[in-house]
């Protein structure tokens, strides 16, 4: 209350600044504090590279859980569709379908998948957590099915440059991580699903009053983010070389964490395809950083988690006067 | 109205005062030297419009924000509230007015929450926690059954349980705001009793409302605080309802109602035997240019007839045409504001605005068909539309990019009157449209719906104060358990005719 | 109309379930034949989700059908909250001889008590590393054979192991694996080479071993170029990762695994950095541990040895095309 007729808010203090940005702060000291350490090395060409083909997959991913998470939902059924649906991409071609067809059915899988949560969740009103865990519970199961248990490999050259060609000596998934990224910031910001989904996740009676289709918003949300995962998870696939039914199961709670990551970037505190850009890069930075100083995968695993509380605690903090 | 008891009986013993509050958010001073004392034994208004500080105030007594300076007496010394828990340990219970109960968990949970649960060990006594409840509940005079959750009751009965609550913690200072926001007279009438009796015993009460008559019906002193400042403290009996306006709104109390008289004889709306939930048998017309005000008690319909029109809530049977476009049944609010019906929802908070996003965005919402082309929305076409709606309505905000939950309630309501109006409706359907604002923009709300009228629009407007009604409507309907119990010009109302037709006593002949 | 479908959808879940239960998890075959009392045994494994564990439930069901026994085959997930309450139940109701698969002694405490408590012996297969109690008979690989049979390939191609910078990945919560990977750092210690990064590099997940031990090779190599001689994995899925971080990194060294599963052995034989695995003859292992099933039915002798290791067999580009992979046994 009160702030009603403020005028323009003269210069805000340094330490409120740094309180707003605290997510991207702590990126960019990560960036420091691992140049510091190991200045030949950690901002190479070659390393740069690396960080990006290690996240690009991610980044699909958590784009996926962006559009969900906008809508004010979470999906926790993403990365068993992701690896569901490498493993029916390498299941068909290996059994002779081509390239393209054996592509387009894993995605379709993914996108069925996707329409399937979004229609127990808008329609049948169960909600994203009881209906994401039971679909992720049968997803993996199917997946276990489509390899019968087993690694899937011997996949077409073709199928596996995708994953590991590269392009002026930039591995394809990070253009294709791009290229998705920005189609989705581009459609949450510019197009009327986007709105309507913003509009949802914000307070999802004011919208349903204001004429929007709330139902098919969230349809549509979900289906979005199965089909983006899937993508993900054929990309994955064809940059292994080889499909597991669980191979992707740690995205699922990276592409969360970079979005709650991500939400802490912007002043409303709302899901947004950036700030889970800054997210993503800070969970591969610091993996990519701590392999290169050599520590311990069980201390990466504790650093990240006390990483991520960190930068959401400081940008909480801006809030707690209110 | 009941002349006020005068303070003359009391030992005149403070039992809380602030001096020289100040306090800022942001670069905003929320107060400027703000003054209260309050007296055991008294019922103490605190009046001002939205944004002069009350809310901040009571938030500073209560521990919730600590003050940028100044002192907080109690009982003759001086005390600092850390945060809420030190407060109410301390005597001091606020009851806030978004409701505070939890709807998940029972009635008797809710009253005897937290600090008042009765455990041993860790362990909840059950029967302890049971018969403590329903004390407070007796005390209230209100039969709840004490095992039902929370959730399940009227919004009449949750004020009563979190009301309940604040009586549970044995307040010395109890903190009102807008207590009786969603009572009905009876419930008002009960209320004021048990408040009295409170302040008989000693208790301090400290009543937050934008209901002068209730005030003056009600209290014994009064505060008005303007720009975060006090501007004077009096006895209520010293005072008077023009007097306490002017002091509020820093001029002299205009004419709140503009000039009626816009409506045609041309049918705008016409509604056929319209059945849904809570709502039987519904006919009537509203005409072009008319402002037609629909009344009647909390739960006798009003809102759910308006949600029908409006396409939000499903109709059972009957025909709504616009013109002479008869809507399909149920046709979905998407349809309906596309026939040019249009809803400004009750609730502003939860229906009407997304507090966390901007006045852009809240306005494009409603508008989404208009911004956009093959599914693309433009960026500067929102830009248009949003700075004529500020424009169009005097909205005050740092600009098009600021989120609305950081306005007051009055600018809050034109986001939700601007969203609407940017689709040029051709009836525009009102659900309390000054709930919870200022007297200053009251006036212009009134102000605006006549203009809108005057340009055409049928405006129906739910409102459940009556003085309201009759002075916004050129006709008003009164509905009674689902049904319309009477029909009146406004130019012909009485507050008696239309409290009439409320109980469903009346015959439906008089004035038609 | 709402009502009535939500209905319709209810009944198909309900349905949908059913028929899941019933062809489900935890299969009861039980075989009939002409001896009043069968034979009882409850066999269990945690691992059925890996090939290996995938053939063990089929090679066991076999076995049971050839010998007349009645047969409770739990299979756990990986999950043992799950699995544990229902090898007790099973234990419970009654049993002769209980067969534990690959599951590791420390996970099945609750059992071993149950099963002690019951008097019926526990024969395991791969479920310890060392002597332990709880079985009456545990046999498996000889660890300290696979770490010698690969660092000799390794040490054969690289010339010695004396200086190199040689990286050991492995994954703690698997004991066998656990095992050979501190049984290979040490020996690579002694024979006086560098462990890359100083100890042995640990995989989080087996779900995601691949591509944890491909960033691990990735980012050791952009931080030490043409840092590494060789790379030990303690099993082929992460090795194969390895290999890729290797491959990518225009790397000469060489990757080795255990496990002989067939895309290590197609890795092989494609005759690039993937040196060699280990084929661990679970076959003949379960063969041996019939017999002492067969031998406790018949009189109730039980088996000599508590613990037994059998040594594995090197497989590289020699004999990899001969080698049945273990995913296809």
């Amino acid at each position: 209350m009160s702030t009603t007729n403020a005028p323009a808010k003269p210069g805000r203090s340094l330490g409120r600044t740094l309180l707003q940005g605290g997510t991207v702060i702590a990126l960019i000291a990560l960036i420091a504090f691992f140049f510091a350490m190991r200045p030949d090395v950690f901002l190479s060409f070659t390393n740069v590279k690396n960080i990006l083909f290690q996240v690009s997959i991610l980044a699909i991913i958590a784009s996926a859980q962006t559009v969900v998470m906008v809508v004010g939902d979470f999906d926790l059924s993403l990365g068993a569709t992701s690896s569901l649906a490498g493993a029916v991409a390498a299941a068909l071609m290996l059994g002779g379908v081509p390239m393209w067809t054996a592509i387009s059915v894993a995605a379709g899988v993914g996108l069925l998948i996707g329409l399937a949560n979004g229609f127990l969740i808008a329609y049948l009103r169960l909600s994203a957590f009881v209906a994401t865990l039971a679909t992720m519970t049968s997803v993996v199961g199917l997946a276990y099915l489509v390899t019968a248990g087993t690694t899937l490999f011997s996949l077409p050259e073709g199928f596996n440059n995708l994953g590991q060609g590269k392009f002026l000596n930039v591995p394809l998934p990070v253009y294709i991580a791009i290229v998705i990224s920005l189609i989705i910031w581009g459609t949450l910001r510019f197009t009327t699903i986007g709105r309507s989904w913003h509009a949802t996740g914000g307070n999802q009676e004011v919208a349903r009053l204001s004429g929007v289709n709330v139902r098919r918003a969230r349809l549509l949300a979900f289906t979005l983010a199965g089909l983006v995962s899937a993508i993900g998870g054929i990309l994955l696939a064809a940059r292994l070389g080889s499909a597991s039914a669980v191979q992707g199961s740690d995205n699922m709670m990276f592409s969360v964490a970079a979005v709650f990551l991500g939400m802490t970037v912007i002043r409303s505190g709302m899901a947004n395809l950036g700030g889970t850009m800054v997210g993503v890069t800070i969970i591969g930075v610091m993996s990519n950083g701590l392999n290169i100083l050599g520590v311990n995968s069980y201390v990466q695993q504790v650093v990240t988690g006390l990483i991520i509380i960190a930068a959401v605690t400081l940008s909480s903090l801006k809030n707690r006067e209110r | 109205m009941n002349a006020a008891l005068t303070t003359e009986d009391s030992s005149h013993t403070i039992a809380l005062e602030a001096r020289d509050i100040f306090k800022h958010f942001d670069g905003v001073h929320a107060l400027s030297g703000a003054q209260l004392s309050v007296r055991k034994g008294e019922i103490h208004a605190l009046l001002g419009e939205n944004g002069a500080g009350k809310s901040t105030l009571v938030k500073v007594l209560t521990g919730l924000y600590t003050p940028d300076s100044g002192t907080i007496v109690q009982n003759g010394s001086d005390v600092e509230f850390a945060n809420v828990r030190v407060a109410n340990r301390a005597g001091i219970v606020a009851l806030y007015q978004e409701l505070s109960i939890i709807p998940s968990i029972s009635v008797a949970e809710n009253i005897m929450l937290g600090e008042q649960t009765p455990n041993r060990g860790g362990l909840v006594q059950w029967k302890t926690l049971r018969r403590g409840a329903q004390e407070q509940l007796d005390r209230l005079n209100q039969t709840i059954p004490l095992g039902k959750l929370a959730g399940e009751l009227s919004p009449v009965q949750q004020t009563m349980v979190a009301f309940a609550r604040a009586l549970a913690t044995n307040a010395q200072v109890l903190i009102l705001d807008e207590p009786t926001a969603s009572l009905t007279d009876t419930e008002i009438k009960d209320l004021f009793a048990v408040l009295r009796k409170l302040r008989d015993q000693g208790v301090a009460i400290v009543y937050v409302s934008h209901r002068l008559e209730e005030v003056f019906e009600l209290c014994d002193r009064l505060t008005i605080m303007r720009n975060g400042e006090t501007i004077i403290t009096k006895n209520v009996a010293d005072s008077n309802i023009d007097e306490v306006i002017s002091t509020m709104v820093g001029r002299a109390a205009g004419e709140l109602y503009p000039e009626r008289g816009t409506a045609t004889s041309t049918v705008a709306l016409t509604v056929e035997k319209v059945d849904g939930r809570k709502v039987k048998d519904i006919s009537f017309t509203a005409h072009k240019g008319e402002v037609l005000g629909i009344g009647g008690l909390a739960g006798s319909g009003r809102s759910e007839l308006l949600r029908i029109l409006a396409g939000a809530q499903k109709h059972t049977a009957g025909t709504i045409t616009v013109g002479d476009k008869t809507l399909r049944p149920s046709p979905g609010v998407s349809r309906a504001l596309e026939a040019g019906i249009a809803l400004v929802p009750e609730e502003r908070r939860s229906q009407g605005v997304i507090l966390s996003a901007t006045i852009q965005d809240n306005i494009a919402l409603a508008n989404i068909p208009g911004v956009s082309s093959f599914g693309f929305v433009s960026g500067s076409r929102i830009v248009d539309i949003t700075r004529q709606g500020m424009l169009d309505l005097q909205i005050k905000a740092r600009g098009q990019r600021q989120p609305v939950g950081e306005l007051s309630g009055g600018n809050q309501q034109k986001v939700v009157l601007a969203k609407m109006l940017a689709r040029k409706p051709k009836v525009l359907l009102m659900d309390e449209p000054t709930r919870g604002i200022d007297v200053g923009t009251k006036a212009e709300i009134y102000r605006l719906i006549r203009e809108l009228a005057a340009g055409g629009t049928t405006v129906v407007a739910v409102s459940s104060e009556l003085p309201e009604l009759m002075g916004m409507s050129d006709r008003i309907i009164i509905m009674h358990e689902g049904q319309i119990s009477g029909e009146v010009q406004a130019s012909e109302a009485t507050e008696e005719i239309l409290l009439a037709y409320c109980y469903g006593k009346a015959d439906s002949h008089v004035n038609n | 109309m709402r009502k009535k479908f939500t209905g319709v959808v209810a009944i198909a879940a309900i349905a949908a379930i059913a028929a899941i239960g019933l062809t489900g998890c935890s299969t009861t075959a039980s075989t009939d034949t002409a001896s009043a009392k069968p034979f009882k045994v409850i066999a269990f494994t945690s691992g059925n989700q890996t090939p290996i564990g995938a053939w063990w439930v089929k090679a066991v069901t076999a076995e049971a059908a050839t010998n007349g026994w009645e047969l409770t085959m739990i299979q756990g997930d990986f999950d043992f909250t799950k699995m544990n309450p229902a090898v007790e139940s099973a234990i419970g109701q009654g049993a002769d001889a209980i067969f534990d698969g690959y599951t590791d002694v420390a996970s099945i405490g609750s059992i071993v008590t149950a099963a002690k408590d019951a008097k019926i012996p526990i024969f395991a297969m791969d479920s310890a590393t060392a002597v332990s109690d709880a079985f009456v008979t545990n046999i498996t690989t000889n660890q300290q054979g696979i770490v010698d049979q690969t660092l000799g390939a390794i040490s054969a191609k690289i010339g010695g192991l004396k200086g190199k910078n040689i990286m050991v990945i492995g994954h703690d919560p698997h004991p066998g694996i656990r095992m050979r990977a501190g049984l290979a750092k040490d020996a690579l210690i002694k024979a006086g080479a560098n462990i890359a990064g100083g100890d042995v590099q640990k995989v989080k997940s087996p779900a995601t071993g691949r591509t944890e031990a491909l960033a691990l090779v990735a980012d050791y190599l952009t931080a030490h170029p043409g840092g590494l001689d060789a790379v030990w994995v303690g099993w082929d899925d992460a090795a194969l990762g390895a290999l890729k971080g290797v491959t990518e990194a225009g790397s000469a060294a060489v990757v080795t695994g255990v496990d002989a599963s067939s895309e290590a052995i197609a890795g092989i034989e494609a005759g690039g950095n993937f040196l060699a695995t280990i084929d661990q003859p679970w076959p003949s292992i379960l063969k041996m541990i019939d017999a002492d099933l067969l031998a406790y039915q018949k009189d109730g002798t039980l088996p000599a040895k508590s613990f037994i290791a059998v040594d594995a067999n090197l497989v590289d580009i020699t004999n990899a095309a001969t080698t049945t992979p273990s995913d296809k046994l």
